[in-house]
């Protein structure tokens, strides 16, 4: 079976076989099938005719990257170029300025770190404030908050008392009426009155 | 106007030379885009890919130190961006969901032979999944061996063997079910 296999792929990277060897992968009924499947994609890839590819831009496959290669590129121009004038500056200074240069360099870090100290201290500051505002938002929220509640008790109460008041009006004007309808029943004479 | 080397063209591109840079892709785009569209079956797609690989291609062509020749280099950048392509794509829609398009280049038009062969090879191609085509492609259409196969998509030997295998038999069942 082993060597089934081997002679197949020999077969299907284009080696020429013997017909006794032909002979026994056709025999082979596993082999013979995958025989002529993969002959019918060899029949596909002899006949296949390329088609001809649409017309396309191909500037877009650089147009694409030249942009950001002209940045790189810039970019490294202008690194270099910096540190170039910063050794040029450096080599062509004149040896007896040296300790001059060294006094103003020792004042410059300390003005540096001076400026760096108030810059810490003026970070402080305005943590501390945001946190303060902070605060006062709270407390401004939370003062809304019971305003309104309160508010809004007072106008349910002021509702409920207007409900009261319109229900005892109601029910005085219903008494009167009844008592109305009472005056009439006992003045109308006796004949009237419906006998059971 | 005079002849260049395939040699000469890359060094040129590689320096820089838009011109050297455009006559290599004249020269391998129709390979791509045929790869492309058995791969894709979909034009607009093969399109898409050939652009990006033409443009992958370019970025990484100050790394090609001719170890192997210009050709198997750039496919093998084909086959890692078809398979990036394929994966952005599969979220969008099924391969096999996409509807068989009419070629429309003039030279085939009048060739109904061609086109048959054409959708019939489609149609084989998209019943396979993307990994047995891939296989499959490259076997019966780059000519590769089961060692190349293996290299270039980072599988094993036995691993490229038996995705073709499992190809040849999905294309029994398909011929069966065209025969009836």
């Amino acid at each position: 079976m082993a060597n089934l296999e081997m002679l197949f792929e020999q077969w299907l990277d284009g080696k020429v076989l013997s017909d006794k060897q032909l002979q026994q992968l056709e025999n082979d009924p596993e082999y013979a099938a995958l025989m002529s499947q993969a002959k019918v994609w060899q029949q596909h890839s002899r006949d296949y005719k390329a088609v001809p590819v649409p017309t396309w831009d191909r500037q877009s496959t650089i147009s694409q990257l030249s942009a950001v290669r002209v940045f790189s590129v810039a970019g490294a121009w202008a690194v270099a170029a910096s540190v170039m004038i910063c050794s040029l500056v450096f080599l062509l200074m004149p040896q007896q300025q040296a300790p001059e240069l060294l006094d103003q360099v020792a004042k410059q870090t300390q003005l540096l770190e001076s400026q760096q100290k108030q810059i810490d201290q003026l970070q402080k500051i305005i943590t501390a404030q945001n946190e303060l505002q902070q605060q006062h938002m709270y407390q401004l929220a939370k003062e809304a908050i019971t305003t309104g509640r309160v508010e809004r008790q007072e106008d349910i109460n002021s509702l409920i008392t207007y409900i009261k008041t319109q229900r005892a009006q109601d029910q005085a004007y219903l008494r009167m009426q009844l008592n109305d309808l009472a005056e009439q029943v006992q003045e109308q004479p006796m004949a009237a009155i419906a006998k059971n | 106007m005079f002849f260049q080397s395939i040699e000469t063209l890359i060094a040129k591109a590689q320096q820089g030379n838009k011109r050297a840079w455009l006559k290599l892709v004249k020269q391998h785009e129709s390979q791509v885009y045929n790869y492309c569209l058995r791969m894709l079956s979909n034009p607009d797609d093969a399109m898409d890919l050939m652009q990006e690989v033409f443009i992958s291609v370019y970025k990484s062509l100050p790394n090609f130190r001719g170890e192997s020749s210009f050709s198997t280099w750039v496919f093998q950048i084909v086959h890692r961006r078809s398979v990036e392509y394929y994966r952005r794509r599969k979220h969008y829609q099924s391969l096999d969901d996409v509807p068989e398009q009419a070629c429309e280049h003039s030279e085939l038009e009048g060739n109904r032979v061609v086109q048959a062969q054409h959708q019939q090879l489609k149609s084989m191609l998209n019943k396979l999944p993307w990994e047995q085509r891939l296989v499959v492609e490259l076997k019966f259409f780059q000519h590769c061996t089961f060692e190349e196969i293996a290299e270039q998509l980072d599988i094993s030997t036995n691993t490229a063997k038996s995705r073709l295998y499992s190809a040849l038999g999905k294309l029994k069942v398909h011929l069966e079910a065209v025969d009836g």
